[in-house]
């Protein structure tokens, strides 16, 4: 069962019924037996137990921290580095398998006596990376004094499996899921807006994603045939699809929690209209971003190596040095931890090397770059320098994409080797002759694709302007209202791409 | 007050819109099904229909048997066919039951032909006939749905598809620009004239198939299925007859249909299996079927003819002819007739095509003159197949064989040669020592005969497990008949001198 199954639509109708006709006091109790269920057919159900332990020991740690000794008390830092370290260990060995992995592959090659089992798979748990960062995040907030340790361990447990996030987040804080454990009243406009965002979710998912991806699929599949401005397209087009199968995803699973009157935090906030990449990172994944920051990024900018550092750079580089360098370290390590977490050293060396590298020097050049624009009398208010930089993020974002999206490391560089060839023998012709045709789709799809993109600037528009696109929409004249969502209806009914013959089921950020 | 309006109104946009919602889709649905036209045209054009005494019930047994329009004409009551292709014996209680949603019948015929199909395995496409004929949120559809995959291995179906089509068909979007399936978005237009009669125009011969009187045992899932069909028949006082539409029947068939016979007969209910009637009905199984299961338009006629007499003999049903009410069967009737005249000439035309192939066949062992004889064979009944084994320098300018070898693409001065013709269709030719390996004879449910045939270091030309290679001179070839399935001539193509011969084998 994924989020866009039809299974998945029946739990949630059932669910939301069950919910609400149950007594408030055991509301939580519906929504773990509606998670327990959902991981029963979404996972490998015997998984569960990597969930239970890592609730069993955030729930251990945290717990002994409140009541613990004086004696005890100098070692609750202690208590927490363990609780962490189980989490990550755990899930080292399992998601983080290829690190080891490609280790102890080195290491047989290395000594051939030595007969070390590298071959085979290993179950990880549904949502594993997702989880474990909530679970850091809660024994950390516990630390911290941030959040009061929950006493009771099944309510801990739901934290950790709340089914709608469990898939792909987001990375909700302890804090942020209160009303997990609250009562809750129906309330009418929690089923609108809840459904509402569910079928935008569809929307982006199965009308927009799933053809975009069919295109840069096929162009990718036949790199020998797809020369000259294909490799290019194909490296430009897939921020589209990845944004709409990620955010899609996510309206999905906040739309799905919105059923139950559970807010969870926002993933996305229009990543495409930023004008850095700096302010990219702040609109895109913002909960792993938030988390990094909070649990890596500052306490590592705290640390008496930081602050030492900081010092020795002020004296031998000056104030610019002092502020820079520290920072450098600090990000350096921050887009370590997040390419880390994404579970391979490709991730590591491509995506979180090439985004530090450019913040970097972005940060470096930044007084030159400055001073340049002054110079050429560049007015940075009006319109087409905003969209300029735009475009630049977006292209900066699709370049580092290639890292993301081939399926190794060597795979990337070969493809960055393919996009280098493909300028010397460029093919404008390609977008008047109609050979997109030959990669999959129709000229249906290709409007589709292009209505679509169209709505989500409009959409990101309304999300400027009003907060929510929904917000807009809900102050309009009622047949207006409902033309537009019985249009949105029949676009995914008819043309999103789902049932047999497909497999839209697997969603990018699913892996992790 | 204001609140408890406020909740009012809440509750009537929320039913209005989720109404319009299920409206459409619905609607949307129709538009885009895709399992087949007959079926769909079929079963909601009953619903169109007003005052059926006979409502008979099946599967293509029934489509390709039956002509209500002809009982009309003959007898003066109504009927139709409420049937889909590959319909399972254990889903006809929904189908009566949906069908008389609109229309109660005074007599309910079920044919049970299929009761030996009924099987653990889901056949999609026999339960997606009749369920997506029918009205997307129709209790009796969902219903049927329901007992005909829960009673088989569903594991690995995709079972929301089966309850909402669309999930399924969605993707056939040439449906948005057909007028044909928009015109399913008002159930009222369609209208089937011929009332679910759709006639075989194709031709099998066959033999009459023997007959067995012992009782064989039925499978749970057939027992169960069966049962549950006379339950409902008890249930709601029905007057049924169950037949037997008359096929090419095999022995196992013949035991499982006596046995539903015994059990039909012992709940009170009627039974006619008529492939014990051939006789009676005239059946020529030379000419009068279609495939293995099907009669053809020849044989519907035969047997229309029979079920209607036994139909009009056994049931008091009413003559309506003349009935101001029933004014649109006469004018229906008009329109059928025509298409009659024109099966009848397609079906006449195409078994004396067939007759005189065979004639042909049977006299080619006769024919020692070459040119005469290569000209008949060309026949497009005919698969000729040839075999040469050595090279040959014949001095001759012989035209028929020059036109022959031309044809075959023969290269005369190579050691090895296959060649497979049907007509002026060139199915295999080589020179190369490949060898042919295919399949002959018309399929139509009986199945084809296996051949290979290579030239070279193992000459062979096996066909249905026999070797007709020999070890004359010459060029070898075999002529078969591919409807009668079987080997007409065995020739050899040689020269002697200057002189071309065929020696028949």
């Amino acid at each position: 069962m994924t989020v866009t199954s039809f299974g998945f639509l029946g739990l949630l109708a059932a669910g939301v019924a069950i919910y609400y006709c149950a007594p408030k006091k055991i509301q939580w109790i519906v929504l773990l037996g509606l998670s327990m269920v959902f991981y029963y057919y979404a996972a490998e159900p015997f998984t569960i137990i990597f969930l239970i332990i890592s609730t069993a020991t955030a729930y251990i740690t945290t717990n002994l921290m409140p009541c613990a000794s004086e004696r005890i008390r100098k070692h609750i830092s202690g208590i927490a580095v363990m609780g962490i370290l189980i989490n990550a260990v755990l899930w080292f060995a399992l998601k983080g398998s290829s690190f080891w992995l490609a280790g102890a592959r080195a290491l047989q090659r290395l000594i051939p006596d030595l007969n070390i089992p590298v071959e085979g798979t290993l179950v990880s748990a549904l949502g594993m990376g997702y989880y474990t960062a909530q679970v850091v995040g809660y024994i950390l907030d516990c630390y911290r004094g941030v959040s009061i340790p929950q006493r009771n361990p099944i309510k801990l447990f739901l934290f950790v499996c709340f089914f709608p996030q469990l898939t792909v987040g987001p990375i909700s804080k302890y804090s942020q899921l209160q009303s997990l454990y609250e009562g809750h009243r129906f309330s009418y406009s929690n089923l609108c807006f809840g459904s509402q965002r569910i079928l935008w979710g569809f929307f982006k998912k199965l009308v927009i994603s799933d053809r975009v991806g069919i295109i840069i699929s096929a162009i990718w599949a036949d790199a020998g045939t797809y020369t000259g401005f294909w490799p290019w397209c194909a490296v430009l087009l897939y921020p589209l699809q990845i944004y709409t199968d990620f955010s899609g995803c996510m309206d999905i699973v906040l739309g799905a929690a919105e059923l139950f009157d559970i807010k969870l935090p926002e993933n996305f906030h229009n990543p495409f209209t930023s004008r850095s990449v700096q302010e990219f990172w702040q609109r895109w994944h913002i909960t792993l971003g938030i988390w990094a920051k909070d649990y890596v990024y500052y306490p590592v900018l705290k640390s008496k190596v930081l602050v030492s550092l900081g010092r020795w750079t002020k004296k031998h580089f000056g104030k610019r040095g002092a502020k820079l360098i520290p920072w450098a370290v600090g990000m350096g390590i921050l887009w370590f931890v997040m390419g880390f977490w994404h579970g391979s050293m490709r991730h590591i060396l491509g995506l979180s090397a090439w985004y530090w590298i450019i913040l970097v020097l972005g940060e470096l050049f930044a007084p030159v770059l400055k001073k340049l624009i002054q110079f050429l009398k560049v007015n940075t208010e009006c319109y087409s320098w905003k969209l300029f930089q735009r475009i630049r993020t977006y292209v900066i974002f699709a370049f580092g994409t290639v890292f993301f999206a081939a399926p190794g490391f060597h795979a990337a560089l070969e493809r960055y080797k393919i996009l280098y060839t493909s300028l010397k023998n460029l093919n404008p012709w390609i977008f008047f002759d109609g050979s997109i045709l030959n990669l999959g789709v129709s000229w249906m799809d290709v409007n589709l694709v292009i209505i679509g993109t169209y709505l989500l600037v409009k959409v990101a528009y309304l999300r400027v302007h009003y907060g929510y696109a929904r917000i807009w929409i809900q102050k309009q004249i009622l047949p207006f209202r409902w033309l537009l969502w019985i249009v949105l209806f029949l676009l995914v009914l008819i043309y999103g791409l789902y049932g047999a013959g497909y497999d839209a089921s697997q969603f990018i950020y699913q892996g992790f | 007050m204001e609140k408890m309006k406020d909740k009012l109104k809440k509750i009537t946009a929320f039913v209005l819109f989720m109404g319009i919602i299920i409206f459409l889709f619905c609607k949307a649905t129709w538009i885009f099904r895709a399992n087949g036209e007959e079926a769909r045209e079929d079963i909601v054009g009953f619903k169109n229909q007003a005052n059926i005494d006979v409502v008979l019930y099946g599967g293509s047994n029934l489509l390709r048997f039956y002509q209500p329009l002809e009982a009309w004409k003959q007898k003066g009551y109504t009927s139709y066919n409420y049937a889909t292709s590959a319909a399972k014996a254990d889903l006809l209680k929904e189908y009566i039951e949906e069908s008389r949603s609109t229309n109660e019948a005074q007599l309910y015929v079920c044919d049970i032909r299929t009761i030996s199909m009924v099987e653990s395995v889901v056949d999609e496409a026999s339960l997606r006939n009749w369920s997506d004929s029918v009205p997307v949120f129709s209790p009796v559809r969902l219903k049927g749905i329901g007992s005909f995959l829960f009673s088989r291995d569903w594991q690995d179906q995709d079972i929301p598809s089966f309850y909402f089509d669309i999930l399924k068909y969605h993707v056939n979007y040439e449906a948005l620009g057909s007028s044909y399936q928009w015109a399913y978005t008002d159930l009222g237009n369609i209208y089937n004239v011929d009332k679910g009669f759709d006639p075989s125009l194709a031709h099998v011969p066959f033999e009459e198939p023997e007959r067995y009187d012992g009782r064989g045992e039925l499978t749970q899932q057939q027992e169960k299925g069966l049962n549950k069909l006379l339950d409902y028949c008890d249930q709601e006082n029905l007057q049924v007859l169950f037949i037997v539409c008359p096929y090419i029947i095999s022995e196992s068939d013949w035991l499982i249909l006596n046995t539903c016979g015994d059990i039909i007969q012992a709940r009170g209910y009627e039974f006619v299996n008529f492939n014990e009637y051939y006789e009676e009905i005239g059946f020529d199984f030379e000419t009068d079927f279609g495939d293995v299961n099907h009669v053809n338009y020849l044989g519907s006629q035969k047997y229309t003819a029979y079920l209607m007499d036994y139909i009009s003999d056994h049931y008091d049903l009413a003559d309506h002819r003349g009935e101001e009410a029933f004014d649109g069967w006469n004018s229906d009737y008009a329109i059928f007739a025509q298409s009659q005249e024109e099966w009848q000439e397609s079906i006449d035309s195409l078994v004396a095509q067939h007759l005189e192939a065979k004639e042909i066949g049977a006299g080619l062992g006769d024919i020692s003159d070459p040119e005469r004889w290569y000209n008949k064979i060309q026949n497009r009944n005919f698969t000729v197949i040839i075999q040469k084994n050595e090279s040959y320098d014949w001095p001759t300018d012989d035209a028929t064989l020059k036109k022959m070898l031309s044809k075959w693409e023969m290269d005369m001065s190579k050691s090895s040669y296959v060649g497979v013709f049907s007509g002026n269709t060139c199915i295999f030719s080589s020179n190369e020592g490949e060898t042919y390996y295919g399949n002959l004879g018309v399929d139509r449910g009986r199945g084809t005969k296996e051949c290979t045939v290579s030239a070279g270091e193992n000459p062979q030309m096996i066909i249905d497990g026999t070797d007709y290679y020999s070890e004359a001179e010459g060029i070898q070839i075999i002529v078969f008949d591919n409807n009668y399935q079987k080997i007409v001539d065995h020739a050899v193509l040689s020269v002697s001198g200057e002189e071309v011969r065929i020696i028949h084998q």
